[in-house]
């Protein structure tokens, strides 16, 4: 097992290592054009932008085209430049092992951890995602450890975790929910101090990488946060940020912004920690502003560690068919629109909106799916009191 | 979610579920006759609109065209000059291209003389002359291209169109009222040479005069004064279209001057007629153009498609009597006059139509869903192959590593094919390919190979979803290619076991009907030298050059699927004798 896991390992690195070097011209317009593998805030193209700033002593964020981080900037302009084409793969490979390992965790395991990895390494949609170089893998990777920390209970490594979660991407703050579901008072105050700690690190830093000033905080959280500078994406919102609508701008803000953390609340009550993790986490991303297909690789990889629920699930077919045909047809229709220019608007919208419904059909499947397998779990030991894991 | 769930007590309680499989073939045919019928449908009557000008701005034929008898003066002085390089054409016949070159530099005086600015671009496939007028009023950043190509499609020397381009730009410049440039274009021929010269106008030309709003292209063969009627083209590469309202104003304003206009080659006498059957036939007359658009001569305006251009050809026919040359001049003064209105880009009407005559049309609504029924179909004779094999899903889900391995590498073949056969030689490798294909289709009747039964469950039913996969991204894009492709490609569904001798032989029939090479054969009789190699490099090289995509299309949607199926029927599971076979069935 412990070499089909390994080869596992090795096809991740070795698919996203081969492929770019075997088609330049797919790597190309992967990183360029694509609208499903990078929005304007998580695209290759803005980092190099921000790193050419950075390395010319300009400041990183005046020219109002870069949203990335100033740490991450900073790390990959300094330590990784000229790296990127085996960073990537090898974070990728990274996210496969920490997922093998997650499966390993639950007893009643249905797919073995090393098909896991298998799925990881030869999702097409993945390696494309991982060509495009969007640097929103790096929240894919500590979204990933820190489901894997949680559920060992290192609750020093949490609060890091999750601080490096919300740094990259500030919705991931609402993960704190469900992990108070699990930790007592003393173990909770432990990862919120680590976490206070780092997230106080990470400011200082980036506050002295953008040469002593708060600007960062603009460009990247409050775009995202006031939908600034939407542009067609996958998500659901950025249609409604149209001029058309000006008027109800600000009421739109508020509310889509609401959706992403509403639903957290409540699923972490009722549902098992490892669910509401997972749910959490892909609620944030079904309502995220600017959605791309690195969304859906974390939540169907992080899914596919819970294989044991699978058998309980209604409509898989019909959410995997809709996310297919989205995938597919979701190019297609944004050359209509963009390039053609015989499509307009409305049919990638239709195409988005495709791929949301096969999402949430998808996640109100898993939820059915859980209390099925909870009610099954609660009938076969009615001793048991505690439902699920923890 | 309830409403599923209600659905799929009702669908249970009917036992409706296996019926349906059972009857899985059966359904994927009525599907498949349905979306042929849908084609048949349309031309009656509540099934297609009449056009209407939907941007208000355009206001056709509004203003008084002055195209008229002073001009015809300065036409036939032009006109006399250029029937001197006639004589040029033919003298230095083997030397052609010095010859035109030469010619082109005379009209390029000309237009210097009237106050445009020139150039001519070199490609290898011919030179082009463009004259661009930056009028005074605009604000240098649209255009509107009048062309006419040296040669027009049928490689006759197009006079009439060059000397009304000619008189036309000398007129125009008159104007003060152009809010867009004017661009003319005279390239040698209306294909590759004035394809490579948009390419190059939108990357490194340095004359330009903006955004390029609509093209026009004129086509007049004749040294004749006198017309009948107007052919106009309009099908693009790929599947796209002009703008509905560029048609409609073309066709409003041709027959408020006189002439009437003329859809896929429909004669004269039958101009006047409107009836199911002539709508019928220009319905599939559309389709086939649309479906062969770049692979057959081009008349002009396909050279336009992918820049955002909205393009027609239009043709004279019928020389002799009839409507003199000013109205034919009139016409696109007129086109012209509307699109300089245009404060927008075309975006009004309609992109994805198709026309029962020059004031008729459908929207995409309603024709799209015959080719997306042929395509389910597809997709519920893909199921029946596995639901209906006699085989446990999970049983063959075994084998499905292997048969996505197999598939995975006729894929890779049949993409080293589309790019090799281009550059090998043209006729040998047609006839290779046609006698390849007849071979393949017949020898599985003598030769078996061991193939598991399995696999070859798998591999059918996984290319022909493949093959619906391709189609149904395939569908918005480009329905006419869609259609003929899932049209003559489904045959290949019906391909079985072959226990017996006779279904063999309906296999290998099958097969034959399906092969895209073979039926070639029956499509190039329709073009104009009824050779087989001209289709073939048309295909080739509308790909190579002109940036369609109907080969690689051809060749990795179609031609893997028909090798897949090729080869499953060759194959024989020796571990089973052919009784227990038989029983499984």
């Amino acid at each position: 097992m412990a070499q089909l896991e390994t080869a596992a390992l090795a096809l991740t690195l070795l698919t996203r290592v081969a492929i770019p070097q075997l088609s330049p011209s797919l790597t190309e317009y992967l990183e360029n054009e694509s609208v499903l593998f990078s929005t304007l805030i998580t695209s290759y193209k803005s980092l190099n932008e921000g790193i050419f700033f950075f390395k010319n002593n300009l400041n990183i964020y005046d020219g109002g085209v870069v949203h990335t981080p100033p740490l991450l900037i900073y790390i990959i302009g300094e330590f990784f430049q000229g790296l990127e084409i085996v960073l990537w793969p090898f974070i990728d490979v990274i996210i496969c092992f920490t997922l093998i390992n997650i499966s390993k965790k639950f007893p009643e395991k249905k797919l073995k951890p090393w098909v896991i990895g298998f799925i990881y390494a030869l999702n097409p949609i993945g390696i494309m995602e991982n060509i495009s170089k969007s640097w929103l893998i790096f929240h894919s990777l500590f979204t990933v450890i820190l489901f894997h920390c949680s559920l060992n209970k290192q609750w020093l490594a949490m609060g890091f975790f999750l601080s490096l979660c919300s740094y990259l991407h500030y919705q991931s703050l609402v993960l704190i929910i469900p992990i108070i579901k699990i930790s007592n008072t003393i173990n909770f105050a432990k990862t919120l101090f680590v976490f206070f700690v780092t997230s106080t690190v990470l400011y200082l830093a980036s506050y002295k990488l953008s040469n002593n000033s708060n600007l960062f905080i603009n460009s990247t959280y409050l775009t995202s946060f006031y939908f600034a500078k939407i542009s067609p994406n996958l998500g659901l919102w950025w249609y409604f940020f149209i001029e058309m609508f000006e008027f109800f701008i600000p009421f739109y803000t508020q509310i889509f912004n609401l959706l992403q953390i509403v639903f957290i609340i409540p699923l972490s009550l009722r549902l098992p920690f490892q669910f509401s993790f997972l749910l959490s986490v892909a609620i944030i991303k079904f309502g995220n502003n600017f959605a791309e297909l690195t969304d859906l690789i974390l939540i169907s990889g992080l899914f596919l560690t819970q294989s044991y629920i699978f058998g309980h699930l209604k409509l898989a077919y019909l959410g995997v068919l809709l996310l297919i045909m989205a995938v597919i047809l979701a190019p297609i229709f944004y050359h209509l629109w963009i390039n053609l220019g015989s499509g307009n608007s409305n049919f990638f919208y239709a195409i988005t909106l495709l791929y949301n419904l096969g999402l949430a059909i998808s996640l109100v499947d898993y939820i059915w799916a859980v209390l099925q397998w909870e009610f099954k779990l609660d009938t076969k030991n009615k001793n048991v009191n505690k439902i699920g894991l923890f | 979610m309830a409403l599923l769930e209600e659905l799929y007590r009702v669908i249970i309680k009917l036992g409706l579920v296996p019926k349906i499989i059972k009857n899985l073939p059966l359904l994927s045919i009525i599907l498949t006759i349905i979306g042929v019928a849908w084609i048949a449908i349309l031309p009656n009557d509540g099934n297609f609109r009449q056009t209407y000008i939907s941007e208000n701005a355009l206001m056709p034929s509004q203003a008084y065209s002055y195209f008229r008898e002073t001009e015809w003066n300065i036409l036939r002085g032009y006109r006399t000059q250029i029937m001197n390089f006639e004589n040029d054409n033919n003298n230095n016949y083997n030397n052609n291209s010095d010859g035109i070159y030469s010619n082109l530099k005379t009209m390029e005086n000309w237009f210097l003389d009237i106050g445009f600015k020139t150039n001519i671009y070199h490609s290898e496939f011919g030179n082009t002359l463009y004259a661009v007028y930056h009028a005074p009023k605009s604000d240098d950043t649209e255009a509107i291209l009048l062309g006419a190509a040296y040669f027009n499609s049928d490689n006759e020397f197009n006079i009439g169109g060059l000397s009304l381009a000619i008189s036309l730009a000398r007129y125009f410049h008159r104007w003060s009222i152009w809010s867009k440039n004017i661009i003319i274009v005279i390239p040698e021929t209306p294909n590759l040479a004035l394809r490579s010269w948009v390419n190059a106008y939108h990357t490194d030309l340095d004359l330009t005069a903006g955004s390029i709003e609509s093209a026009i292209m004129l086509d007049y063969a004749s040294v004749e004064d006198n017309f009948k009627y107007i052919e106009l083209y309009y099908e693009g590469l790929n599947g796209q279209l002009p703008n509905l309202d560029l048609i409609n104003v073309a066709v409003s304003i041709s027959e408020h001057e006189g002439p009437r206009i003329s859809l896929h080659q429909t004669i004269e006498s039958e101009l006047y007629i409107n009836n199911y059957w002539s709508r019928l036939r220009i319905l599939i007359n559309s389709i086939k153009e649309l479906s062969l658009a770049g692979i057959k001569n081009g008349h002009g305006n396909e050279a336009f498609s992918g820049w955002r251009i909205q393009a027609i050809t239009l043709k004279a026919k019928s020389f002799g009597e009839g409507y003199d040359i000013t109205t034919f001049g009139r016409v696109p003064e007129a086109i012209f006059r509307a699109i300089n209105n245009l404060l927008e880009k075309f975006h009004q009407s309609f992109f994805f139509y198709l026309l029962l005559g020059p004031r008729l049309f459908i929207s995409i609504g309603t024709y799209l869903p015959s080719a997306g029924l042929i395509v389910a179909a597809f997709i519920i004779s893909s199921l029946d192959k596995i639901l209906n094999s006699g085989f446990e899903i999970n049983h063959l889900l075994k084998y499905g590593i292997n048969s996505f391995l197999i598939f995975g590498i006729i894929l890779l073949i049949s993409l080293i094919l589309s790019q090799l056969l281009p550059i090998l030689s043209i006729q040998l490798n047609y006839y290779i390919l046609i006698l390849s294909s007849i071979i393949l289709s017949i020898s599985s009747i003598f030769i078996k190979i061991p193939i598991k039964s399995e696999i070859k469950i798998l591999l059918r039913s996984l290319s022909l979803l493949y093959i619906s996969i391709i189609l149904s991204s395939l569908l918005v894009l480009n329905f006419a290619l869609t259609f003929t492709i899932a049209l003559f490609a489904f045959p290949l569904t019906f391909i079985n076991e072959s226990l017996e001798f006779h279904q063999s032989i309906i296999n290998s029939i099958l097969l034959i009907i399906s092969n895209p090479f073979i039926l070639s054969l029956i499509f190039s009789s329709n073009f104009d030298n009824g050779q087989i190699q001209e289709f073939y490099n048309g295909l080739i090289t509308s790909w190579k050059y002109l940036g369609s995509h109907t080969w690689f299309i051809i060749i990795l949607g179609w031609v893997s699927v028909w090798l897949t199926i090729a080869i499953t029927t060759f194959g024989e599971d020796s571990s089973r004798n052919k009784a227990s076979e038989f029983k499984i069935k």
